[in-house]
């Protein structure tokens, strides 16, 4: 079985342009205002994220409409179509991050801030340069959830996948308080236990998505 | 030809809800799990022997066997609701419980400090507790240890230490209770509690003043005189060799632990051969004769580090922290940037001591309070204490500077002491440190900074609002002064300690506003001389004099001690290099009291370096044999002593000499005070460079039996290669007392040199001749 | 009512036994035995809502039977399906790609996805002379489905599942689809499930007919033994209703009153024996046509009366 189908990648692709370019620009026109450095850990682009991800997920689970059926009749195994969903929502969040890192790394951020008259720059613009890295962090914990919530949808007590993301959200916030202020094993674990989650929920949803049932 | 049918998915099958079940339930468990987790903080959280929170650990564990269940059930909702409440009650009980029980002390913790000593027993009102640290419940101790109303059997037995001018010291610590706030000791009313402290042996002596601890903890510094012998016993073994000293030698001389190197640093002041001595212990342990290129020489570093970490501790005199001194010279300085920057990003804030070592601030972090207790006591026979300098977490995200770190740090600091990578760490330690802590309320990175100076800092910080009147409402506007006073615009206090030449750009065009600023630091109360919160202003001399008047208005108002008074103006002359000339018409001005007059010269014999101590005392000395009425305020009986410090300062060797012709053609009985002087005596030897100083050669070939008899205290005490050579003359020395005394000294040192290194470890058998 | 198989073949590609679907408690199928053997053309008549779309879905994979089962060369259709379904194509209503994409571009993401040949494909297109390089939103319905069509048969499926595939086709696009059909079928011993409504195409294109009305299958037969065992018997509405008796193996299919006379369907093997029920009235042979609609009126007045 082959593995990788750019034209696949390509069909599925064009499905989240716009959620991409609203992400990018989103995170993209944050980045440069606010005055204080950027830590990565801002609500705003959180809730980006959050819609983001969700809208993508949305985007890509929408078997109801024609060109669903289209893509699930070519002969493509549906675990392939799976995993090219998963890779298209990850180029989309990657999408938005190389949106937010090149605002940074090209000085675009630094120029609006002394174009402001902040003071702080250009000097403390050297400790913003990981920001996106988590955010990056961010979108490889949530996009899983969106993808196995919309998939889960699909079956039997549909809010499953629902109840998860209520549950991961704010774990995942105080497990994010722990690592950053302390050392040692216990974030080291839970850092260990979110990638399993990760990889569990994409194998859950490639699973689950074997026996989704595309309507027309 | 007809193929077997596959059995396909059945209908609503369970199958895929049973995966779908399983992960939930997975997922929701592990979720309410991490939650628990981070309450782990709590002490006592899921620790069933705490009765009182028996029943919310249970709901915890329950709630999420529950939660569990009810997810692989299909009700994720309901697992979701009940994992919450549970995750949430059991905190919020375990939290309250907390609270209660952290008014309540329930565990006592008692230790020693000062030597470097590991697993001394300790006693209390004589019941042996077992080694230090000792951690017992309340009720164990007050079960195990009985009411005294007498000291125990041997208490106040007298110890000989050669500290300072007091040297006998007591074998135990009297309280009346332990320290704790509210804990109380109800069967014994207020009986006292005895502490003792035995180590190989040798029960510890205790200086009857000064102990600390927290709440139900007691932390009491005890020293070991024989260890403490061992050890200089063991320091003179490698003088006898000449400093070329074995592995076996080295191995002992860990046994010491902090004390070792301590004795090292100190040794090292008067003696190069210590100092080499130090370095090759470092290369020993850090395989540094393996470093040929900058590339070994970071995985050299590396290791410190990791050992450092390890270990849970790194101090800048220990070995580790000489294997830095000279591995920094070795370093790619791109790459120690580099890292340093990695640890400046990860940092935000850190626990770290400093003191006073050889003459020299020393400093160091520890994971762990337990490794810093030796520093429970004075090292330096001056006034150096420990203190906390740096506190706190910024208030942000990371992690407190770990014992790496400081060894990175530590790597920079030397770098840029030996002229190497300037550029470098002006153009990212710099701005690192001000990016990352540009707003917190630590003051000591920015400090920092404005010490490296560059381009970017300046930039930087002229930028800033520096001008702005500020108050403790402006968040990251203000610094915190060493009362807490916090209504200083940090941009200007930092401009201020910009040492470059836009900093001395900055303190010529605005020195108005830095006066005004260095008021309210004064009027704050900011001379703390220890921690040289002030010694910033005194960079530019001429700033300094224009503040002085200021200063000297300032400390009068708030030192209600004439002699503290006094002593602070004369620091604050010597820290500006002020001319010979203020020291006089200070004097004149202030026209001091026997007391104040000894602090004023205390500050010049002991804080001031030798070379601009001696001018100033020479300076007085002369001004006062001019004036005949300079010191009439002072008593006669006082102004010999006086004036007998002046001339140890200018000439300590000189003064000593004086000192003992003075009084040893008074005193017919020498003889039989032999003990007593040499106990006096000792102290100079044993506690300083003056087993070097040359007046031992003096001694040697003084006319005077009893002096060179005294000079065999000294060779005995420092057998060095010149007081070994003055040893060779005494042996055949015409006075017979001093012959034979020559000859003692010398099997003596024979026999140290023959003893093996094993009986002179931190616990070694062998009977250690007083 | 179940239809009587008469296809005659050894080989059946798809089968459905007892196939059963249900939309939140309703009915879209209930208890449907089908089969298409290779080389045959089977047509799926029926009224809109019938349940044809519902059956080539399921019969594709795309949605789970709530009852009995749907296999291809003997593989589960769900499970055939999630595995890409090889050998199967299948042009459903409103089944239709991303409007962005070129007829080109279809070729290349059909062909990323299982074989397909390009030549086959390229020359389908070129009978309409379609370019393939325009958007697809851009052609008419009709150049739509012929797309659709001709990627479905470059990929040299076992299994043709065409759900109303001539619609939009002006007439003359309509036979060469059909013709197309009937010798792909034939040329490559696959199965072609057809669905339309139209009668005309069926008897331009079938072997086999299988009626299905209200998610039941009331006929199932070749197109030939409709023709040669259908038929309609007008006779006065005094005559009572037909009884099939004893030793005549009949079936009644529809029934209709008009005025004073009753119009029958009936089917049996043995056309000769039905002039004794005529009773002097009329008995001619049955249009496809005819025959559908008098099954589905006959069929909605027993249920209406129930």
């Amino acid at each position: 079985m082959r593995f990788f189908h750019p034209m696949l990648l390509s069909y599925l692709g064009r499905k989240t342009v716009w959620p991409t370019l609203l992400g990018a620009a989103g995170l993209a026109i944050f980045e440069l205002f606010p005055s204080a450095p950027l830590s990565g850990r801002e609500m705003l682009p959180a809730a980006i994220i959050v819609a983001h991800v969700a809208w993508v997920s949305w985007a890509l689970a929408r078997l109801d409409k024609g060109e669903m059926p289209f893509l699930y009749t070519r002969g493509f195994h549906w675990d392939v179509i799976w995993w090219h969903r998963v890779a298209v929502a990850a180029l989309s969040a990657l999408a938005a991050i190389a949106a937010s890192s090149l605002v940074l790394w090209l000085g675009l951020r630094t120029a609006a801030q002394i174009g402001m008259g902040d003071s702080l720059y250009p000097l403390v613009a050297r400790r913003e340069s990981w920001a996106p890295m988590y955010w990056l962090v961010l979108y490889v914990l949530l996009l899983p959830v969106g993808l196995y919530a919309f998939v889960r949808a699909e079956h039997e007590a549909p809010l499953g996948g629902l109840w998860l993301a209520i549950a991961i959200g704010p774990t995942t916030w105080f497990a994010w308080n722990l690592l950053a202020g302390t050392a040692g094993w216990l974030p080291r674990a839970l850092m260990v236990a979110g990638g399993c989650v990760v990889v569990a929920l994409l194998w859950a949803g490639q699973r689950l998505h074997r026996n989704v049932e595309v309507a027309s | 030809m007809t193929t077997m049918v596959e059995s396909p998915p059945p209908v609503s099958s369970n199958r895929v809800p049973k995966l779908a079940r399983a992960l939930e339930a997975s997922v929701l468990t592990l979720c309410a799990i991490a939650f628990l987790a981070t309450q782990l903080a709590y002490p006592g959280a899921l620790d069933f022997s705490i009765a009182a929170q028996i029943v919310p650990d249970l709901i915890a564990i329950c709630g999420i066997v529950l939660c569990a269940w009810l997810a692989w059930r299909g009700t994720s909702d309901g697992a979701l609701v009940v994992g919450i409440l549970a995750v949430w009650i059991s905190t919020y009980w375990i939290g309250q419980a907390h609270q209660h029980d952290s008014k309540t002390v329930k565990t006592l913790v008692f230790s020693t400090a000062g030597d470097s000593v590991r697993g001394a027993e300790f006693f209390v009102n004589g019941v042996d507790l077992g080694p230090s640290p000792v951690r017992i419940s309340k009720d164990d101790f007050e079960r195990r240890v009985p009411r005294l109303d007498q000291p125990p059997p041997g208490f106040a037995e007298k110890v000989y230490i050669p500290f300072y001018n007091t040297q006998w010291w007591e074998n135990c610590w009297e309280r009346e209770y332990v320290h704790g706030f509210g804990w109380e000791f109800p069967d014994m009313g207020k009986g006292k509690l005895y502490y003792q402290a035995q180590y190989a042996g040798e029960m510890g002596a205790a200086p009857g003043s000064g102990s600390g601890g927290g709440e139900g903890q007691v932390s009491i510094g005890f020293r070991f005189p024989q260890r403490e012998r061992r050890l200089q016993l063991l320091l003179s073994k490698a003088r006898l060799a000449d400093y070329h000293v074995s592995a076996d030698w080295f191995r002992a001389l860990e046994t010491f632990d902090e004390d070792g190197w301590s004795a090292l640093r100190k040794a090292a002041q008067g003696e190069p051969g210590m100092d080499d001595v130090l370095s090759e212990w470092a290369k020993r342990k850090y395989n540094l004769d393996t470093v040929h290129n900058s590339t070994d020489a970071w995985k050299a570093l590396m290791r410190v580090c990791r050992e450092a970490d390890k270990e849970h501790v790194h101090l800048t005199p220990s070995v580790g922290g000489r294997a830095v001194e000279i591995l920094a010279k070795q370093l790619d300085p791109d790459q120690l940037v580099r890292e340093g920057g990695r640890v400046i990003a990860q940092t935000r804030g850190g626990v770290f001591v400093q003191w006073r070592l050889a003459g020299q601030m020393q400093f160091g972090t520890a994971d762990i309070t337990d490794k810093l207790s030796f520093l429970g006591m004075n090292q330096d026979g001056t006034d150096g204490s420990n203190q906390p300098t740096y506190t706190g977490t910024g208030g942000a995200y990371g992690m407190m500077l770990s014992p790496g770190g400081l060894v990175i740090a530590q790597s920079l600091v030397e770098m840029w002491k030996a002229g190497i990578g300037h550029q470098q760490i002006q153009s990212e330690i710099g701005p690192d440190l001000l990016a990352w802590h540009y707003d917190s309320t630590l003051t000591f990175p920015l400090v920092l900074a404005a010490n490296i100076g560059g381009p970017e800092v300046d930039e930087f910080l002229l930028a800033q609002p520096w001008q702005r009147n500020v108050t403790f409402r402006d968040q990251g506007m203000t610094v915190f002064g060493a009362n807490g006073s916090d209504e200083i615009n940090r941009w200007l206090y930092l401009l201020t300690w910009l040492n470059d030449e836009a900093g001395q750009k900055f303190h010529r065009e605005h020195a108005p506003e830095i006066r005004e600023m260095a008021g309210k630091l004064l009027d704050g109360g900011m001379f703390m001389w220890d921690s040289n919160h002030l010694d910033f202003l005194l960079q530019d001399h001429d700033f300094a004099w224009g503040l002085w008047p200021q200063f000297r208005a300032a400390i009068k108002k708030r030192e209600s001690d004439p002699w503290e008074v006094i002593r602070l103006e004369y620091t604050y002359l010597e820290k500006m290099n002020a001319p010979v000339s203020a020291f006089i018409d200070l004097w004149k001005e202030e026209r001091p009291g026997p007391q104040e007059a000894d602090q004023a010269f205390g500050v010049l014999r002991f804080e001031t370096p030798t070379e601009r101590a001696r001018p100033i005392a020479a300076g007085l000395l002369n001004f006062f044999q001019r004036d005949p009425h300079a010191m009439d305020q002072i008593p006669e009986e006082n102004r010999k002593y006086l004036m007998a410090a002046l001339r140890k300062t200018v000439n300590p060797e000189e003064a000593f000499m004086a000192d003992v012709n003075a009084y040893v053609p008074a005193d017919p009985h020498w003889p039989l005070t032999r003990e007593f002087w040499r106990h006096k005596y000792e102290a100079i030897w044993l506690g300083g460079p003056g087993g070097l100083s040359p007046v031992v050669e003096q001694l040697a070939n003084a006319p005077e039996p009893a002096l060179r008899l005294l000079s065999l205290s000294a060779i005995r005490g420092t057998p060095v290669a010149s007081n070994r050579k003055s040893l060779q003359k005494l042996l055949s020395d015409p006075d017979a007392t001093v012959q034979s005394e020559a000859r003692t000294v010398d099997a003596e040192l024979q026999a140290l040199a023959a003893q093996p290194v094993d009986e002179l470890t931190s616990a070694g058998h062998a009977t250690v001749p007083p | 009512m179940t239809g009587l198989n008469g296809s005659g073949m050894s080989m059946a590609i798809l089968e459905a036994k007892d196939l059963r679907r249900d939309f939140s408690g309703v009915s879209a199928l209930d208890g449907v035995n089908l089969s298409a053997a290779s080389g045959e053309v089977v047509a799926l008549l029926g009224p809109n809502g019938a349940g044809k779309t519902t059956f080539l879905r399921l019969a594709r994979g795309l949605i789970e039977p709530s009852g009995g089962t749907v296999s291809i060369d003997g593989c589960a259709a769900r499970v055939l399906a999630a595995r890409g379904g090889r050998g199967v194509a299948a042009v459903g209503d409103a089944w239709e790609p991303a409007g962005w994409i070129s007829a080109d571009g279809l070729g290349d993401l059909q062909a990323s996805a299982g074989p397909f040949s390009r030549r086959i494909y390229g020359r389908w297109c070129e009978q309409l002379n379609l370019s393939p390089y325009k958007a697809f939103r851009q052609f008419s319905k009709g150049q739509k489905r012929w797309i659709l069509c001709g990627l479905a048969l470059a990929t040299s499926p076992r299994l043709l599942l065409m759900d109303e595939p001539a619609d939009g086709l002006d007439p003359s696009a309509r036979l060469l689809l059909y013709q197309a059909l009937r010798a792909y079928a034939n040329d490559h011993d696959a199965a072609v499930v057809v669905t339309t409504h139209i009668c005309g195409d069926v008897e331009k294109v079938a072997d086999r007919v299988a009626i299905i009305d209200r998610g039941h299958l009331i006929v199932d037969a070749e197109l030939e033994t409709l023709r040669h065992e259908v038929r309609q018997i007008t006779r006065p509405s005094e005559a009572g209703p037909i009884v099939p008796g004893n030793g005549c193996a009949l079936e009644i299919l529809g029934h209709r009153r008009e005025g004073a006379v009753d119009l029958w369907w009936l089917r049996t093997s043995n056309p000769e024996a039905l002039s004794s029920l005529a009773g002097g009235g009329e008995i001619r042979p049955v249009a496809l046509e005819d025959l559908y609609l008098a099954v589905t009126a006959f069929r909605s007045r027993l249920e209406n009366a129930s």
